[in-house]
């Protein structure tokens, strides 16, 4: 048994160390998922349509800012289900698309996409 | 959150990377060395290094055989294959009556070394895992480099061609993407045994295996050089007539000096962190490897000149850089000896060439030579690459370290017990004239010339990188000359219990190891990491998900290297386009060193709207540009060429829209 101890002993902590780490991993991605957030239009090439996009595991609320032709400031706040991906119809071309992501009642991220 | 999914999830995947490293690995390479060497007695840890050994060597020699008859490279082609190779062994064993279980030699002799060597390797296991739990997201340049080509073999199901895509410009001075260009830096054996694994457990090379697999690597390196130090300790102990000190000393003394402390501290575990294969590979390879020499040519063991002759070529076919040091440091050993013990090393050189002559070394030999010629050769056996490396060196950064830059990077009382391990063996006659001596002082006196002063071994590469490689024999020699100290002082005490009744001897051991090992915590407490990245990295994965949807076939894309927080370089595991897709805007000190080198993809980001930035948007099909939106933003948003079609806090896509004739108009 004495001679068989070591290299076992060790395996035995290298298949250990594996479990921890990838659940280390498994853990830090999910944390980091919490606040990953995106927008972008569908098709890059049209622009006719542009998608937020959340990993959050709680209902986020997002207010969309735009401009009008006229310069009129259209504004309108959604609230986005847990890790929903929800498409919008894009304003006018040459128009600044803001998107206020809500992460707290007083944070947020800001966003923004334009096409030219 | 700590869910039962993904606590399930980890374990299947432990326990499906362990199946793949005992039954694709260790169970190839053990049932190998049974059948080469069937009588050679191994203690149970060489016995476990060497099975992983040649359990890599094998997944090398069958993913290149089947990729030099054009058969595809998929689990099932690969596992019947490995299946076939363990049934042909397995078969020779019974035929030849070779028993399958080993009976192994003891390496320490009593409970208490068993308990203290337990100690030492949880202690570096519990040291190791605490760095990397910070470090285990997949972040590192190099690592992403080298798993473009693991996965290309996974997903192409075939062997890679090292080769590339570069921007270059023609003689009326317009730019252009080249054809493939050769790429002498990446040896296929850093890359096998990974697609391997990736092919037999189905998990992602974004997951955690590529560290695992390194991290595996780093420990059985620690393995091997403190079996190194019980190989010379044997040695030592005999010839030298030690009385207190056994050799299993010399094997805790190295797994308490190199597991986790300073001879492995930060360079190495950067290493894992880091995805530096080629040295992973190298720093397990070579201690093994010299220890199956010196134990082939001191015990005169034709089968451990086998298993030192294989090894030694699956570490050509592995890393260059290590091959090379290799060959010096058993050139010097050579050396060493021939200058010290003339007499023995001529009255042994007839042995040790009927050794290499015997049937089953010729065999070897011949083996590894038809497999060169007629499988595959190491690519960067070309004169090209041989001349880059030998010669003056031609950078100051290749000139040599200075001692102050050797003390930084290795601690300074490391240092001083190893030069005086050197002496030690130089001014005693004994040590003089012994093989393992001859072994430590070559492997330490090559490797200082090579960093302090490489022109005088017309050695022409960077200093640092082979600064790394001597951090093993400072270790070796260090813990050799403070084990002489301890011995030799010993034998001036008759009273056997003299320890426990010398509280003066007591403390100076217990202050000279605390200096000893000080540094290394010191060097660990820097290299510990302080953030979490998981964000950024999930950023950069989905604006490249993002593009890769996207981006038309003939269509380009140009990344930043200097400001996107987190694994840029992972994109090209997205597009598995090219190596080089996406382009790179590469460190800003790279411009400025070599005005050579393009400046396509420095002034596209930098600079859209000059001239030049202008010409490379006209001659290069770049449409997309994926940067940090904090640092690289105002200079496309001005211009009218320039479109944000994608958004996030850190990772933003511009998307350059060719002028059109009425624009310009």
């Amino acid at each position: 048994m004495r001679t068989y101890f070591l290299p076992l002993f060790i395996l035995f902590l290298f298949f250990s160390a594996s479990f921890f780490l990838t659940l280390r991993q498994e853990l830090l991605f999910a944390g980091g998922n919490e606040n990953l957030v995106s927008i972008g239009y569908v098709d890059p090439k049209n622009s006719a349509e542009f998608f937020i996009s959340h990993q959050a595991t709680t209902p986020r609320a997002v207010t969309i800012e735009y401009r009008t032709p006229d310069q009129e400031l259209r504004t309108e706040t959604i609230t986005l289900a847990p890790q929903e991906k929800k498409v919008f119809s894009s304003p006018a071309p040459s128009t600044f698309i803001t998107v206020r992501y809500h992460v707290t009642n007083t944070e947020e991220q800001i966003l923004t996409l334009y096409k030219k | 959150m700590l869910s039962l999914a993904v606590v399930t999830s980890a374990f299947v995947f432990s326990i499906s990377f362990m199946l793949v490293l005992l039954f694709g690995i260790l169970l190839p390479g053990y049932l190998l060395k049974r059948a080469l060497v069937p009588r050679v007695p191994f203690t149970s840890l060489v016995s476990l290094l060497v099975s992983f050994a040649l359990g890599i060597g094998i997944i090398n020699v069958n993913f290149l055989s089947l990729g030099r008859f054009q058969i595809s490279l998929t689990a099932l082609n690969i596992g019947i294959w490995h299946l076939v190779f363990m049934a042909i062994i397995f078969a020779y064993l019974r035929f030849k009556k070779i028993a399958i279980i080993e009976r192994w030699e003891p390496l320490l002799e009593t409970k208490r070394e068993i308990t203290v060597a337990a100690l030492f390797i949880v202690f570096l296991f519990f040291i190791k895992v605490f760095y990397l739990s910070g470090t285990v997201l997949p972040t590192s340049t190099d690592l992403g480099h080298h798993l473009y080509w693991s996965k290309l073999t996974t997903d192409t199901a075939a062997l890679p061609v090292y080769q590339k895509q570069e921007i270059i410009q023609n003689e009326n001075g317009a730019y252009a993407i080249s054809e493939p260009v050769p790429i002498a830096d990446f040896i296929i054996g850093e890359h096998l045994p990974l697609s391997f694994i990736h092919l037999f457990t189905g998990a992602s090379y974004f997951g955690t295996f590529p560290l695992l697999f390194l991290f595996l690597l780093n420990i059985f390196s620690v393995l091997a050089l403190a079996l190194l130090l019980y190989t010379v300790g044997v040695s030592i102990t005999k010839e030298d007539g030690w009385k207190r000190i056994r050799s299993s000393t010399f094997f805790l003394a190295g797994l308490l000096l190199f597991g986790g402390l300073f001879a492995l501290a930060s360079p190495e575990m950067k290493f894992v962190s880091g995805g530096v294969i080629g040295n992973l590979f190298g720093n397990f390879f070579i201690p093994l490897i010299l220890l199956l020499f010196l134990r082939a040519l001191s015990e005169k063991s034709a089968p451990f000149l086998t298993l030192a002759m294989l090894l030694s070529a699956v570490l050509a076919y592995t890393h260059h850089l290590s091959t090379f040091i290799l060959l010096f440091i058993l050139f010097f050993s050579a050396l060493t000896l021939l200058v010290s013990w003339r007499k023995f090393f001529w009255s042994q050189a007839k042995e040790w060439l009927a050794l290499l002559r015997k049937p089953s070394n010729l065999a070897t030999l011949a083996g590894i030579a038809l497999f060169a010629f007629f499988i595959a050769i190491p690519t960067y056996l070309d004169t090209n690459a041989i001349d880059t490396a030998v010669g003056a060196p031609t950078k100051d950064t290749r000139t040599g370290l200075s001692l102050a830059q050797l003390t930084a990077s290795n601690s300074a009382f490391k240092l001083g017990f190893a030069f005086f391990g050197l002496v030690l063996i130089v001014s005693t006659r004994t040590f003089r004239k012994n093989l393992a001596s001859a072994l430590l002082f070559g492997y330490g006196a090559v490797l200082l010339i090579m960093t302090l002063a490489p022109h005088l071994l017309l050695v022409d590469i960077p200093s640092a990188r082979i600064a790394h490689y001597l951090s093993f024999p400072l270790g070796l020699l260090a813990a050799f000359s403070v084990l002489s100290l301890l011995e030799k002082s010993r034998l001036q005490i008759p009273d056997k219990a003299w320890a426990m009744k010398s509280p003066y001897f007591l403390g100076a051991a217990t202050i000279v190891w605390l200096a000893l090992i000080a540094p290394g915590l010191e060097d660990n407490g820097k290299t510990l990491p302080i953030e979490n990245q998981a964000l950024f990295v999930q950023e950069t994965f989905e604006a490249a998900r993002y593009l890769e949807e996207r981006v038309g076939p003939q269509e380009l894309v140009l990344k930043d290297h200097n400001f996107i927080e987190a694994s840029d370089t992972w994109m090209k595991l997205f597009f598995s386009r090219d190596y080089n897709y996406p382009l790179s805007r590469s460190f800003f000190k790279r411009y400025e060193d070599n005005p050579d080198r393009e400046h396509c993809t420095l002034a596209m980001i930098a600079t859209p709207n000059a001239p030049l930035g202008k010409q490379c948007f006209q001659d290069l099909p770049v449409r997309f540009l994926v940067v940090n939106p904090k640092f690289d933003y105002a200079q496309f948003v001005k211009s009218p060429q320039f479109s944000l079609v994608y958004s996030s806090p850190n990772v933003a896509i511009f998307q350059f829209n060719p002028p059109t004739p009425e624009s310009q108009n």
